[in-house]
């Protein structure tokens, strides 16, 4: 722990406190650091919220396309790494373009991460209500859209107080979420496979081909959609590599601890994914594509039988557990923009009985709550179109901080072959990829036909109309705050700091 | 020696100050007033923005208190630790060795303070001097 002496007597108490650099915060062992990337991507809700849409949209080359959506997030996982490294825990996406390429492009960034954040808990709250529901067999509440809405709402407020107080569930039990969650989709997994194997699926049910790894297989406009989805899927697992120093010993662990945690996610998509397949087969997933993510429901008692409740706790533990690592950054967003005077000071300000950024916290709960009731008036298909229209978001903002990680690091790109590939070819290529997906997913989305259920808003597929409407709404804001002319857009770009780059990467720090 | 006594501004940690300097006084000892800045959650992401805006609320608190201490005729420094209410008192134990620590018991009550935690019960029990607990 730092120890920060801020003044010796009165005489200098007005003085700008002195902050010295702390130690290293909680330390933490080899199984947390694997749990934490885990935790942050919430494997089995992201698996029940994506895997029936993604299964629709490019029926048995869902595996591969799973596949395919790690690249990207790889790339810009490096991204996140070195930028994090001249930049320790300081911020994220907000700070970082800001920093690299500007204001301008700082605020849109900050202002994707904020909203994705917010537009999420919405849909974590139905899941995690919805599936609660359905493990206590109360299915016929499960499916009542106004009760489980009703709860949804409640579930956000009482997930927005908790961090408002500044309560959190300790590492340690985290830890244990994440390794029930794995066991149990890993569970579900070799059940079905077996089940798959011997021949006890259900009538539309395919038989494994290598195929299946191929994301081209099916080469139509769904691919795009599909892929996006994918991103979403992986979205959060950059904490993975951010872990640094931060672990106990920190010269292999977060290495070590990485790989595994990327490899229980890959085998935990892909597996369900195939094991899905083997089992009920796409024309299930078809059938049932008005359910949604009660999808995955239907699925895990298909597998499990007696025991499906072991994957609907899962999914229910992962939903509503992610809330908390969802408001808490994207409250902490929108303090840190108020703080650089990008949105008005009134979001920056922190509550001193419970440490946390309240203000900001409570808006995020309050724009929850208006956008998910919103979205689940006016939309047939509200979780996924909410879903893609995120996926548009953060394909943004990861291609944001793909481009600024070699911008910023410009200078030393030519320094080492090493810092060449993964602070500039990699990120940048990441970045180029997501914006083709970003481009291809809007050509196609413009044609509704494509669209989820084939419904039309003003022509337009609805995802795109909510992303529209969501970029829209941040320039007005932008524009309005530009106007206001405050200090932030007197910011201009830099260059990172050599000194703080290790000489292998091409700095001067030893 | 010295006297440390955690303090957030709150009604609790007002009652635990007037008690420390009232107590540092008595026994000429100077007086720590010990205060942790950092943002409650362990998640990573702006962390340092959010300590900054926590510094800058605490600051004038803290200061104040410094004041109210030397006004009472007692030398005091405030100290502003990168960690919870816990974690800053023991790390002000470990590297400056006071005589005892001061602490507030909080108006939370026993079920939010079993819930969310508690700085008293946690210092008596994690403390290598005496704890003082101010109702």
């Amino acid at each position: 722990m730092g120890l920060t002496v801020l003044m010796a007597d009165a005489n200098t108490a007005a003085k700008e406190p002195e902050v010295t650099p702390g130690l290293a915060a909680n330390s933490i062992g080899f199984v947390d650091a694997v749990s934490i990337g885990l935790n942050a991507t919430s494997p089995a809700y992201s698996l029940a919220a994506c895997l029936g849409p993604i299964v629709l949209l490019v029926g048995v080359a869902a595996p591969g396309v799973l596949l395919a959506s790690f690249v990207p997030m790889l790339l810009i996982a490096s991204a996140f790494l070195f930028l994090n490294r001249v930049d320790p825990d300081c911020g994220t996406t907000f700070s970082w373009v800001t920093r690299a390429m500007g204001p301008w492009f700082g605020w849109m960034g900050g202002w994707a991460i904020a909203m994705t954040g917010v537009l999420v808990v919405g849909s974590l709250a139905d899941v995690g209500v919805r599936f609660t529901l359905l493990m206590f067999g109360l299915d016929d509440l499960a499916s009542n859209d106004v009760f489980v809405m009703g709860l949804a709402v409640v579930l956000i407020l009482v997930m927005t107080w908790i961090c408002v107080v500044g309560t959190e569930l300790s590492g340690r039990i985290q830890t244990v979420f994440t390794l029930i969650q794995v066991v149990a989709l890993l569970i579900f997994i070799g059940v079905a496979l077996y089940k798959g194997v011997s021949g006890q699926g259900l009538p539309g049910a395919v038989t494994l081909s290598l195929d299946w790894l191929n994301p081209f297989a099916q080469g139509t406009a769904a691919l795009t959609a599909g892929l996006l989805l994918g991103v979403f899927a992986y979205w959060g697992w950059e904490s993975a590599v951010n872990l640094n120093e931060e672990t106990t010993d920190s010269s292999s662990t977060p290495g070590r601890a990485a790989i595994l945690s990327t490899v229980i996610l890959l085998v935990t998509y892909l597996g369900t994914a195939i094991a899905v397949l083997m089992l009920v087969g796409p024309t299930f997933l078809a059938d049932n594509a008005d359910q949604e993510e009660m999808v995955f429901a239907l699925i895990a008692d298909e597998a499990l039988t007696g025991f499906g409740w072991i994957v609907l706790l899962a999914v229910a533990m992962s939903a509503i557990a992610s809330t908390q690592t969802t408001i808490i950054p994207a409250s902490r967003t929108a303090l840190s923009m108020a703080r650089r005077t990008a949105i008005p000071a009134y979001f920056g300000q922190v509550s001193t009985k419970h440490r946390t950024p309240a203000v900001s916290t409570w808006w995020v709960a309050i724009i929850a709550i208006v956008w998910y009731v919103g979205v689940r008036f006016i939309s047939e298909n509200a979780l996924f179109d909410s879903l893609t229209a995120l996926s548009l978001l953060i394909a943004f903002y990861y291609a944001l901080t793909g481009f600024a990680c070699a911008i910023y690091y410009r200078k030393l790109l030519t320094k080492s072959v090493k810092g060449f590939v993964l602070i500039g070819v990699g990120p940048v290529f990441g970045g180029i990829l997501l914006v083709w997906l970003l481009v291809m997913s809007v050509i196609s989305m413009s044609n509704p036909a494509n669209s989820y259920g084939g419904i039309s808003w003003f022509g337009l597929g609805p995802p795109l109309v909510i992303g529209i409407f969501l970029f829209a709404l941040g320039a007005i804001f932008m524009i309005i705050m530009r106007v206001a002319n405050t200090p932030f857009w007197k910011e201009r770009p830099t260059v990172v700091d050599p000194a703080l780059v290790p000489a292998s990467d091409g700095g001067t720090a030893s | 020696m010295t006297l440390a006594v955690g303090y957030d501004g709150g009604d609790s940690a007002q009652g635990a100050l007037a008690v420390a300097i009232s107590l540092a006084k008595d026994l000429g000892e100077t007086l720590l007033i010990v205060c942790g800045v950092a943002p409650a959650g362990n998640v990573g992401e702006e962390y340092t923005a959010t300590e900054d805006a926590l510094v800058e609320a605490f600051a004038p608190m803290v200061s104040e208190a410094v004041v109210r201490a030397q006004d009472a005729g007692v030398d005091a420094e405030a100290i502003l630790v990168d960690a919870d209410p816990v974690g800053a008192l023991e790390t002000v134990m470990e590297e400056r060795k006071p005589r005892m620590l001061v602490v507030g018991y909080g108006s939370s009550g026993r079920i939010r303070a079993a819930l969310f935690g508690a700085v008293a019960p946690k210092m008596v029990d994690r403390s290598d001097v005496p704890v003082l607990v101010v109702p």
